[in-house]
């Protein structure tokens, strides 16, 4: 079950925002010039956090292919996938992401619950997906047309948040960890 | 007899429960429309994206992002003023750390994007957010558990001035040298502030371990600077 639930929340972040990226080993031997672009996510849904960093690397040539990989936490434990996706951008500034290869253990492709999805332009750093609104800082444009090096991704409405203490990084003296690589 | 046709009326029916639907559609367009534009006008004035720093005064510093419009420039801050010049990053690409490598102590462990309320469990480093990227001005600020299951920083005292630190992007491998090590009160958040220098923070507890809280009294702070790609 938080299988899939990580399977839904990143397809539709990557769907909707065209995260994508690629373990540099998956790509294949002669590629196009590529624009890279990193995605910084923090959200919060159906009772889990997904937080981490996504690659992209953006086909230049005209072809739309995108190379994608995901490394961070859902609940604080390690996650990492990556995959191919090609992208197509209309006249209108509209933009159909459609996944085409998806790297997870014991999950293929076919069970996503979408493949493909179209995000129409004037999202004005609001973006809902499933019915949650995010809040996205930086620009997403068409490869070569000026996006952003960085977006970042949260949950709307939940307001900048605070620090007033320094990471809790401790651990209980009592309950030593095997200290294993 | 009335002159109107009785077909007239026997569609009414539907027509009334299709008003209906489509003005409660209308009515619920409306009221996300108008749930869009408070959460639009909440975002400008309270960014969700952001995070501010808040100090035991009172002091409010925003942890920036790098710019989304800028174009990433690795400048090096040398250890001393005789230093080898550093090595400006390879490119331009503002990458996440992938991993943490510290020879002195053994360590090489995996980095991912982390936050104040969601650390790692398990073995691995985090990458507090909104902190800087590797090998371009700024503060980046790695943590790493000093005890329990998931242990990183164990060691982390036993770092020293001058030792070398390595953090591994998806394209490079960049090198820090030890500045300062020192201990500070787990409120003092400038640790954690941005940096005009290419600057990286390792963060883990030390000093007495209080149950209650969890937690222990004092926080270990290394604090490492940028001296290129190797």
């Amino acid at each position: 079950m938080k299988r899939w639930m990580v399977m839904r929340i990143f397809l539709l972040l990557m769907l909707l925002l065209s995260l994508s990226g690629a373990s540099a080993q998956e790509r294949p031997a002669a590629l196009p010039p590529t624009e890279t672009l990193t995605v910084l996510v923090d959200v919060e849904g159906a009772g889990h956090r997904v937080t981490g960093a996504y690659i992209v690397h953006r086909a230049m040539d005209g072809s739309g292919a995108v190379w994608w990989s995901f490394r961070g936490m859902l609940d604080g434990e390690f996650e990492e996938v990556d995959g191919e996706a090609v992208e197509r951008w209309s006249i209108d500034g509209s933009v159909t992401v459609e996944l085409t290869a998806f790297n997870y253990p014991d999950f293929s492709l076919d069970q996503l619950p979408a493949q493909r999805m179209t995000l129409m332009p004037g999202w004005d750093g609001l973006v809902t997906i499933a019915g949650v609104p995010l809040a996205v800082k930086g620009e997403y444009r068409s490869p070569g047309k000026g996006s952003s090096p960085v977006l970042i991704v949260t949950n709307a409405g939940r307001g900048t948040r605070t620090i007033t203490e320094l990471p809790n990084t401790s651990g209980p003296p009592d309950a030593k960890g095997e200290y294993e690589r | 007899m009335s002159g109107i046709p009785v077909s007239r009326y026997r569609y009414r029916p539907f027509l009334t429960v299709i008003a209906a639907v489509a003005l409660i559609l209308l009515g619920i367009g409306a009221v996300y429309l108008v749930w869009m534009n408070m959460l639009r006008d909440q975002e400008r004035l309270n960014p969700s994206t952001e995070r501010v720093l808040v100090t035991t005064e009172g002091q409010r510093i925003p942890l920036t992002q790098p710019s989304p419009t800028i174009t990433a420039a690795a400048e090096a801050a040398p250890v001393a003023a005789d230093a080898p010049r550093a090595t400006p990053a390879p490119e331009a690409d503002l990458l996440p750390p992938e991993r943490l490598i510290i020879p002195r102590i053994n360590i090489n462990w995996p980095v991912t994007l982390a936050d104040v309320d969601h650390l790692p469990k398990f073995h691995g480093v985090g990458w507090m957010f909104g902190t800087g990227f590797p090998g371009v001005p700024g503060n980046m600020v790695l943590t790493g558990h000093v005890g329990g299951p998931h242990e990183t920083f164990v060691r982390l005292h036993e770092v020293q001035p001058g030792d070398e630190i390595l953090v591994q992007t998806e394209s490079a491998i960049h090198r820090y040298r030890v500045q300062t090590i020192y201990e500070t009160t787990p409120n003092d958040v400038l640790v954690m502030a941005p940096s005009d220098r290419t600057i990286a923070t390792l963060i883990t507890c030390s000093g007495d371990w209080i149950p209650e809280r969890q937690t222990h009294t004092r926080r270990l702070i290394v604090v490492a600077v940028y001296e290129g790609t190797t």
